[in-house]
């Protein structure tokens, strides 16, 4: 069992993805396969961005692993997503210039995410937050992603 | 050595996302990356630029740097509306689901004159 | 080809002292933007890019890639660099393009890395 909450700070570019690739060894350290540390360290490094580049106050990423499942869940307190079906689609990004200038708003976030999830739950609400919870399952461990 | 777009594509098996749109300019360079600042700073007149940005700014870019094409790699979609104002402004958006250094590597080689 | 190859081939710099000059570059990935290069399957792939930021390392770190070539001239800061070298992962800098390294490259025997499409299947020429 490992169960970690990180607290990521809205705007902090310069750390961005320190929490994710931390995470990556501690889950090797956990037993978890080389194939699942790799696909939960990319669902964490696009959740940590998202809450740097997009919640107004950052937010928390929390992982915890059993025998079963890795869960990563992600949560900020706004602004919210106001369309997820939009906000899904490969490619659709509002990340501003700058950011686009950093290598970030390919608009593949939230895919990427789901893709290397075998369940993927996404809630959000104007005003009150995005609630993300990503589950990669330890028995269907085959080697393919 | 120059190839003609309509060439680039039967070659690159390029599909033409749109097709209202010639195919005849001649292209003899090229550039690829998705930064828009370094784009802006580097294209010329005639290139072809490889990318996976699918973005609006992409046919702004375009415009402003006054490109051939745009290659949309790894099977990029553009948007309806994107495309909608690619063919406003005449600027021919091409798709291939070859990787962006698999483009890059057989264009290259066309463009310096190798064996296809 | 080996990486000593790679640098002669693009005229390029090793950034960080570690010697990896008989280390095999033989699949490659060019892409700008993180996410993209998060959408990468194959290990064992040598990244081109032109972002610098210090999550191109942390991307690299987690997607187990063998080593860096920063295109355009770019030089990541010192600190990238030195967490680079932390995590053990080569880097390299040219002054050539992103065009210009996939191309030298390909011709080079270097070939693409195995990734997944974006959206829907793949589609053919047509015109």
């Amino acid at each position: 069992m490992l169960e970690i909450t990180y607290s990521v700070r809205a705007g902090d570019i310069e750390h961005g993805g320190t929490a994710s690739a931390w995470l990556k060894v501690e889950l090797r350290k956990e037993g978890v396969s080389e194939q699942l540390a790799r696909r939960a360290g990319v669902i964490a490094f696009e959740g940590e961005m998202n809450l740097i580049l997009y919640a107004t106050r950052g937010g928390t990423l929390h992982v915890a692993v059993d025998d079963a499942y890795i869960e990563i869940e992600l949560n900020d307190d706004g602004p919210g997503i106001e369309d997820l079906d939009l906000a899904m689609t490969p490619g659709y990004s509002t990340a501003p210039y700058w950011a686009a200038n950093l290598g970030f708003g390919a608009g593949m976030g939230l895919i990427n995410m789901e893709r290397n999830s075998d369940r993927f739950e996404i809630s959000s609400h104007l005003g009150e937050g995005t609630r993300i919870v990503c589950w990669i399952d330890r028995r269907k461990d085959d080697n393919s992603t | 050595m120059t190839i003609r777009l309509s060439d680039l594509c039967d070659v690159l098996e390029l599909e033409h996302l749109t097709p209202i749109l010639d195919l005849d300019r001649e292209v003899n360079t090229a550039l690829v990356g998705d930064l828009l600042s370094d784009v802006l700073a580097t294209a010329k007149p005639g290139d072809v630029w490889v990318t996976v940005q699918r973005h609006q700014n992409v046919v702004a870019v375009a415009r402003v740097t006054d490109l051939a094409a745009v290659i949309l790699a790894r099977d990029v979609r553009p948007t309806d509306d994107v495309i909608a104002l690619a063919v406003e402004h005449g600027i021919v958006l091409l798709g291939s689901t070859a990787p962006a250094f698999d483009v890059c590597g057989r264009l290259y080689a066309i463009l310096r004159g190798d064996a296809r | 080809m080996k990486f000593a190859d790679v640098m002669e081939l693009l005229d390029g710099e090793i950034l960080e002292g570690v010697d990896v000059s008989e280390m095999i570059i033989d699949r490659a990935y060019a892409a700008d933007l993180l996410s993209d290069v998060l959408a990468l399957t194959d290990e064992r792939t040598t990244l081109i890019t032109g972002t610098i930021s210090p999550q191109v390392i942390r991307v690299a770190d987690i997607l187990n890639v063998i080593a860096i070539i920063f295109v355009r001239g770019k030089r990541p800061p010192k600190s990238v660099v030195t967490y680079a070298q932390r995590v053990g992962i080569p880097v390299m800098c040219t002054k050539k393009t992103m065009f210009e390294s996939c191309g030298l490259l390909y011709a080079n025997g270097v070939r693409p890395c195995k990734n997944r499409p974006v959206s829907g299947p793949g589609s053919g020429c047509s015109k």
